[in-house]
């Protein structure tokens, strides 16, 4: 039997065999860990306060240089010396003279596993812990180990360990299933990201073929398991995960079960690796049909899909000829690779009409919805509640949760789920009749048939836990009447609206701006801005939501809030963050009387004597701007008119409004044009719209 | 001893070996003969580990060869194009057969090497084809393996290199345990070397038999017998493996050694007798003929 101390000069002998990938590793190592650190905290120090909590940034950042978070030269480097540690470390099973003179060896496959994958650790693991080291030095220097920092930098570097284990076996096991080396590289590709692209697919084609898709499911199964999907995502989210405090333990032990699977099923495979595929594409040649299938149907829907990305106008269409243009292709390549032999694309004929019939069936029951998927209204009896929001939500409210990290979604809030959900079931069968009438919400904002649709989503909670979702175009009118409705329940009107959601301690300042775009700094006490903010949440209450649609503010008022997430702006060093479109309306009495006892008052139109110059643009594709230019004799296309008589000053001024708000659901008016005014003392103008008449 | 015990093979197609059972003596020199694709690089695969078999087994000295370092040990597999480590020198590699192998001789190789002047610093990669063949057979000879499986190693060595090898072959089968198994398509070639042969063909082994018994025991008889009565006569008592007759002269190979043959036929009164060796190529065609196949496709 061979002794242990061979072991250790076997894998000497082995690692000096691959001296050009540990000369590599190292240089790589080396460029991307502490010479990258040195440049970036370099950088970061220049464009940062340079103040304690400027430091403390930085040093919150500094475990994300040992592992590439965020950084993704170090990331992907590790990945790619990962496949080559793997792929360099096993190709003499793919060459008949190297497996002869390994396998005739007195060694049994098991040595040899132990010394290629030993070696292969140690190429990696030897640069990558000592660079690291110097790393963490370099911290130490510019003094940013403070508090657990050291901690997470070990933690970073064992999450880069972790992270390059599950992908050297990965790839491992693809060189035991493949008998070339080339093969092997792109098979370790396709298991590292087989299941995102899967998945992938599942979201992206039901979005291309389904009208009422919903994409942005919160809680669904999909969107769980993506982040397990496949070794890259779990590779990148485990190197992500090492450096946040709290860590995942969960994605920690996954990724650990993950890259001991991974092993195992190499080592199994090894155990049967048949020496006679050496230089075949495949090791095991009745896996070649399955592979040929499990490759080319998502392949070449992907392929489709990417195709359409390409901005193809008629895009359905061009994903299903692509789809299908591809499977066929990827058929023929497949089987090239295979036999390396033209004559011989055409061969495994039952595998490539599977593969493209598949491919076909999948098309077919998407484009004519064969499942009814579209058409799909969940029966009342299994229905427990419902909730809405609107698209056009996202420009009239700004919710504080979303200001970084858009974690906030209203759909899934509880307040706003109603059990009493007649009107919003009727929103939905309306939905669904405008389904069917072609008015879904990918043509509200392209097709003018659809221009007073829009786009809503909405929740169907079951009686069994599960959430349904779905997209619909709804009429606007009838949109605003149901909100209306809802708004009635004081608790969906709190869910709604923004300022409930706010924590008033939080908020740092408060300014108002009117119909002058000239933020006007209100200098409250704690007491006098709580006093403003509770007044408002009362007019907000009381508000008539056909209001706030058809009427247009007087201003509005914007908060200076905490910055909560500081590693979100580093370089900026930004430690508060303004939060706008409180609109203050005409009813909200309360607001605007307290505005007034401190002074404010919100003006309602521009007094002419304000007014230095206007210059009105026409909107040159609308019917009435046609008649604006008749109007204005001296207009010439796409230059602005310079207006200089009072008389017609005075008659824009009259026209123009607080237009940044476009009312709760969109489309509060239709601009017939727009206007340049600069105001006296101003260098640069504000810009109105001109309201069409009504 | 080496056992092959209902041996099987097939690639995809191919059924490369067929339920072979077959030994092969130690202390002898083996030749394993066969016409391209018969099956003898598989086999020397087999044997040597590299493969593994679809149904048998493979014995060294009564132990299963299969991922069984012990038994490994005992083999040496020199494969037709010897691998060498990108940029390794002969102390190189010199030094890794000795890492695999407990027994090898690095004095020996230092000492044969030098006979051979290989410069043991330069890389192999710069060596000829003949040069590294000579390195892989000194390496295949040091690790005192009890069986050295050579893959048509005599291929691309010169006249005097071949002798030498064979001379190497000798002594070590002086000195100890040693069994050179020589897989060739040659006949000639192993003729003067091989002490035992086996004729592999469509991975079925024909024949395994000693050479010195082939020989002794297969003659070619060329005689002129007074009348065909007596023709038909010799022919019914000898055990006849081919038989052709020119005008009057017969030709016959026939198994019995030369003294019995040369009796059998004077006792028919010949007008011209006399009994000659068979070559090995020749024992080969007639074993094979009577075997059923067709020798001119198997053999060159």
């Amino acid at each position: 039997m061979t002794s242990k101390i061979s072991y250790f000069k076997f894998i000497e002998a082995d690692i000096r065999n691959r001296g050009w990938l540990a000369a590599l590793t190292a240089v790589f190592t080396f460029l991307l860990m502490p010479v990258y650190t040195m440049i970036t905290l370099d950088t970061m120090k220049h464009q940062s306060s340079g103040d304690g909590q400027s430091l403390k940034w930085i040093s919150e950042l500094f475990p994300q240089m040992l592992n590439g978070t965020g950084r993704r030269p170090l990331s992907i480097f590790i990945l790619v010396i990962a496949v080559l540690c793997a792929v360099s470390g096993f190709a003499y099973l793919h060459s008949r003279e190297k497996q002869d003179f390994y396998h005739g060896m007195p060694l049994s496959r098991m040595q040899w596993f132990t010394i290629s994958y030993a070696g292969g650790l140690l190429i990696f693991l030897v640069p990558y812990l000592l660079f690291g080291l110097c790393t963490i030095l370099l911290g130490y220097a510019n003094g940013l180990m403070t508090g657990n920092i050291p901690l997470l930098c070990v933690s970073a570097l064992l999450g880069g360990i972790l992270g390059f284990l599950i992908c050297y076996h990965v790839s491992i096991l693809a060189m035991f299933l493949t008998g070339r080396i080339v093969t092997g590289v792109l098979a370790s590709l396709v298991l590292l990201v087989y299941g995102t692209v899967i998945l992938s697919l599942f979201d992206g084609l039901s979005d291309q073929f389904f009208a009422t898709w919903y994409n942005g499911m919160p809680t669904g199964f999909i969107d769980k398991l993506q982040s397990y999907s496949s070794p890259a995502l779990l590779y990148t989210k485990v190197l992500r995960v090492s450096t946040a405090s709290p860590s995942s333990p969960v994605l920690i032990i996954c990724s650990v079960i993950t890259a001991v699977l991974f092993l195992g099923a190499a080592l199994f495979v090894y155990r049967h690796y048949p020496a006679e595929a050496a230089e075949n594409a495949l090791a095991f040649r009745s896996s070649a049909p399955v592979i040929k299938v499990l490759i080319t149907i998502p392949t070449s829907l992907f392929l489709g899909m990417f195709i359409i990305s390409l901005k193809f106008y008629g895009s359905v269409r061009w994903l299903i000829i692509t789809s299908i243009l591809a499977a066929v292709l990827l058929c023929m390549l497949i089987e090239f690779i295979y036999h390396r032999d033209l004559a011989k694309l055409l061969s495994g004929k039952a595998s490539s009409g599977i593969s493209v019939g598949a491919v076909i069936v999948i098309l077919c029951i998407l484009q004519f919805d064969l499942f009814g998927y579209d058409s799909y209204l969940p029966p009342e009896r299994r229905l427990d509640n419902m909730s809405v929001y609107a698209d056009l939500f996202s420009g009239y409210f700004t919710y504080p949760e979303n200001i970084y990290s858009l974690s906030y979604d209203q759909l899934t809030a509880k307040n706003a789920a109603f059990t009493d959900y007649a009107p919003l079931y009727q929103l939905a069968k309306d939905g669904i009749q405008n389904v069917q009438d072609k008015i879904t919400p990918k043509t509200v904002d392209y097709e003018s048939s659809s221009y007073n649709y829009l786009s809503i989503s909405v929740r169907y909670g079951m009686k069994n836990g599960r959430d349904i979702y779905r997209r619909y175009a709804v009429d606007r009118t009838g949109l605003l009447n149901t909100l209306s409705k809802l708004c009635e329940n004081k608790d969906y009107r709190r869910e709604l609206f923004p300022v409930f959601h706010l924590d008033k301690d939080d908020v740092l300042k408060v300014s108002v701006q009117d119909l002058y775009y000239q933020p006007m700094s209100l200098p409250l006490s704690r007491e006098q801005q709580n006093e403003l903010l509770e007044a408002y949440e009362k007019d907000v209450l009381a508000a008539d939501i056909a209001d706030l649609q058809y009427e247009s503010p007087l201003g509005e008022l914007v908060l200076e809030i905490s910055n909560t997430y500081p590693e979100q702006d580093i370089y900026a060093g930004e430690k508060t963050a303004q939060l706008g479109q409180f609109y203050i309306y005409k009813s909200y009495t309360g607001t605007l009387k307290l505005l007034h006892d401190y002074g404010i008052t919100l003006r309602e139109k521009i007094a002419p004597e304000d007014v230095t110059s206007i210059t009105y643009y026409p909107n040159i594709d609308g019917q009435d701007d046609l008649d604006a230019k008749a109007y204005i004799k001296d207009y010439t296309s796409g230059a602005g008119i310079t207006i200089t008589d009072p008389a017609k000053i005075g008659q824009i001024l009259k026209k123009i409004d607080y237009d940044e708000c476009s009312g709760i659901l969109g489309s509060r008016q239709t601009a017939a044009g727009s206007v340049e005014i600069i105001l006296a003392g101003q260098a640069y103008p504000n810009v109105y719209i001109i309201p069409e008449a009504r | 001893m080496i056992e092959l015990k209902n041996l099987d093979k097939t690639f995809q197609n191919v059924h490369a070996i067929d339920h072979m059972n077959a030994s092969i003596k130690e202390g002898m020199i083996f030749g394993l003969v066969g016409s391209n694709g018969a099956g003898k690089s598989t086999l020397l695969r087999l044997i040597a580990g590299v493969l593994m078999p679809d149904k048998g087994q493979v014995l060294a000295d009564g132990i299963p060869v299969s991922e069984n370092p012990a038994a490994k040990e005992k083999i040496c597999f020199l494969s037709d194009t010897p691998y060498f480590f990108p940029n390794a020198s002969a102390a190189f590699m010199r030094d890794y057969y000795a890492l695999a192998y407990p027994r090898f001789d690095c004095k020996l190789f230092n000492t044969l090497a030098n006979k051979l002047n290989i410069d043991f610093s330069r890389k192999l990669n710069t060596f000829s084809k003949g040069m590294k063949k000579q390195v892989s057979i000194l390496l295949g000879i040091c690790t005192g393996a009890d069986y050295l499986l050579c893959d048509e190693t005599f291929d691309g060595l010169d006249p005097v290199m071949r002798q030498a090898v064979k001379s190497l072959f000798a002594s070590e089968l002086m000195k100890r345990d040693f069994t050179p198994v020589i897989a060739s398509h040659n006949l000639r070639e192993l003729e003067d070397i091989c002490d035992s042969i086996g004729l592999i063909h469509n991975g079925k082994l024909l024949l395994t038999e000693e050479l010195d018994h082939l020989k002794y025991h297969v003659h070619k008889i060329q005689c002129v017998l007074p009348n065909e009565a007596l023709e038909q006569q010799l022919i019914k008592e000898l055990t006849v493996l081919q038989y052709e007759k020119t005008g009057s002269l017969l030709l016959l190979t026939a198994r019995g050694t030369k003294e019995s043959l040369l009796q059998c036929v004077n006792r028919k009164n010949p007008v011209f007798a006399e009994v000659l060796p068979l070559t090995l190529e020749e024992i080969f065609i007639s074993e094979t003929e009577v075997a059923g196949y067709d020798i001119k496709n198997i053999i060159l």
